[in-house]
């Protein structure tokens, strides 16, 4: 009984601790642009498929996971250069679908250079695993929640201590009064794209040993970040961490103990719920939040 | 200082100004005065670079900073203190103020700098900790000519920084201005108030739907009939 629901809460947390990233990404471009961004899922997948095709190609595992960061954020700052700054001014409605042009384009990338295969990334530390309580513990999830943390205290600092975070916060909360201190917001919202894609990246070299990776892994993965993005409250940083330990949680518990066909519709159904009595989401007030 | 030369601007098709001339020179206080709509807002925004201009050039000491980002002409001295004090709500008292010399370097220059403004503005220092967004009006305006005295303008833009303060309020907001010329700041001051306003500046002007109808130093024009009876009504 007990070393069940353990078994379910560990694969619950993993899993949310990726979301929390990719729901982190959508709140960083959110709080600069106002877009929704859905091409954050395949930032997740280019970080997953860059590093397996540079380890095939001989590279160290560090270095490759460090150039498939790179890649991300490169995709993410291009994103921006070329799709949504020359889209400056129009609606959030059509940023929103360029992005999804988007998202098309980069899977469509993806899958002419790296083909239509699943790929398994090998684990960071082997894949003995812990007996916790009579359940048993992946090293791999240690690696997600470790780094997971380590990357929300690291985002964390940035935003409240450093000139810089501030600054981008600032510009989320008024463009003007951002320009007018100084603030270069065309140059926060780069930044912004840019980290968005260094997030969903780390996410998605993380997930890469548990769940494979694939051109197409990012849609579900950018939904399910969605997802807990907007349980948290879209835009605020605490909030998509709750959310995506939330869905990572529910997703688990419904596939263990309900069955595991119903684990996709776990996230949708509570986007509806949330939709319907808290649309602002649990933590968000206003749409744009201290992240 | 600063030379605007028959500026245009557009919102849209809507043509909020038509061929603005001003001049303001060092260390001067000038008011720019007009009722709701004028386009007072809209030049303040065009010299601080907020706003596109359609037509003619603005410089600042000598030089054409037209098509300049706002930004830069924080960089080069121009701070604007915006209509409805624009703060960064959620973020601390102290965070605005360090914001405001986002554009500096000198860090400890800057640390001091706060310290000045929390000896102009004790209220500041006190609520140093607490989000911008949940002081005062009163409190916020202090704030934001804080902020905008963070970046060390050479020129300053104030928009209708009285309205809606209580009476003692704007006697105490126009005494800082009047210290802050005095400290050598230069001043460009928009206000509805034109009273009050005309009464401190050296100079005036009088805008009307988008073009300077009046010029002139700020007690004549508080003399002039045609102001008292449209701005002052007396
Ligand atoms: N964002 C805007 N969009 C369209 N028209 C505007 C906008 N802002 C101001 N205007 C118009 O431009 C004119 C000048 O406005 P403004 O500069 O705000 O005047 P003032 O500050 O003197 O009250 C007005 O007719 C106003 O309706
Ligand atoms: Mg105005």
């Amino acid at each position: 009984m007990l070393s069940e629901f353990l078994q379910f809460l560990f694969s619950g947390v993993t899993l949310g601790a990726t979301y929390a990233l990719v729901a982190l990404g959508f709140a960083i471009i959110f709080n600069a642009s106002h877009v929704i961004n859905f091409a954050q899922g395949e930032f997740v997948m280019i970080g997953g498929m860059a590093t397996v095709a540079l380890l095939g190609a001989g590279a160290p595992m560090p270095l490759a996971m460090l150039a498939a960061i790179l890649l991300a954020a490169t995709a993410g700052l291009l994103l921006e250069k070329f799709a949504v700054e020359p889209a400056r001014g129009a609606s959030v409605v059509t940023l929103i679908i360029i992005t999804i042009g988007a998202s098309i384009a980069l899977r469509g990338v993806a899958q002419l250079v790296w083909g239509k295969q699943f790929h398994a990334l090998p684990s960071f530390s082997g894949d003995v695993p812990l007996q916790v309580l009579g359940a048993t513990l992946l090293p791999q999830s240690l690696w997600v929640l470790g780094v997971s943390a380590a990357v929300v205290v690291a985002l964390f600092g940035f935003f409240n201590r450093t000139l810089l975070g501030k600054a981008i916060l600032a510009a989320s909360y008024n463009r003007d009064a951002a320009q007018l201190v100084g603030i270069n917001v065309k140059f926060v919202l780069f930044l912004s794209f840019g980290l968005s894609g260094a997030l969903g990246a780390v996410a998605g070299i993380l997930v890469a040993p548990i769940t494979f990776t694939h051109f197409e892994i990012g849609i579900m993965l950018g939904l399910k970040g969605f997802a807990a993005a907007i349980l948290g409250g879209l835009g605020n940083g605490l909030g998509a961490v709750v959310g995506g330990l939330i869905v990572g949680i529910a997703e688990a518990m419904g596939a263990g103990y309900i069955s595991s066909e119903y684990k996709d519709a776990i996230a949708f159904v509570l986007i509806l719920l949330v939709l319907f009595v808290r649309p602002s989401g649990l933590f968000g007030r206003r749409g744009t939040e201290r992240v | 200082m600063l030379r605007v030369d028959s500026l245009s601007s557009h919102y849209g098709r809507i043509q909020a100004l038509h061929g603005v001339d001003l001049e303001v020179r060092e260390g001067e206080l000038v008011a720019l005065v007009g009722g709701n709509g004028a386009g007072k807002t809209t030049l303040l925004r065009g010299i601080s670079g907020l706003h596109p201009a359609s037509g003619g050039t603005i410089r600042f000491e000598g030089r054409d900073i037209t098509r300049l980002a706002a930004p830069r002409r924080v960089r080069m001295g121009i701070a604007q203190v915006p209509e409805g004090r624009q703060m960064f709500g959620p973020l601390a008292v102290e965070d605005n103020l360090r914001l405001g010399a986002y554009a500096r370097r000198d860090r400890a220059a800057v640390a001091a700098g706060i310290e000045r403004m929390y000896d102009t503005f004790p209220i500041l220092r006190e609520k140093r900790r607490q989000p911008a967004g949940t002081l005062s009006g009163g409190q916020q305006q202090m704030l934001a000519i804080a902020r905008a005295l963070m970046s060390k303008p050479r020129l300053l833009l104030l928009d209708e920084p009285s309205m809606g303060l209580a009476p003692v309020l704007v006697t105490e907001i126009f005494n800082i201005i009047k210290e802050l010329k005095a400290g050598g700041t230069t001043i460009l001051l928009v206000e509805q108030n034109a009273y009050a306003a005309l009464g401190i500046a050296d100079r005036g002007y009088v805008l009307e739907t988008g073009r300077i109808a009046l010029t002139g130093n700020g007690a004549d024009l508080l003399a002039d009939d045609q102001v008292r009876q449209a701005y002052l009504g007396i």
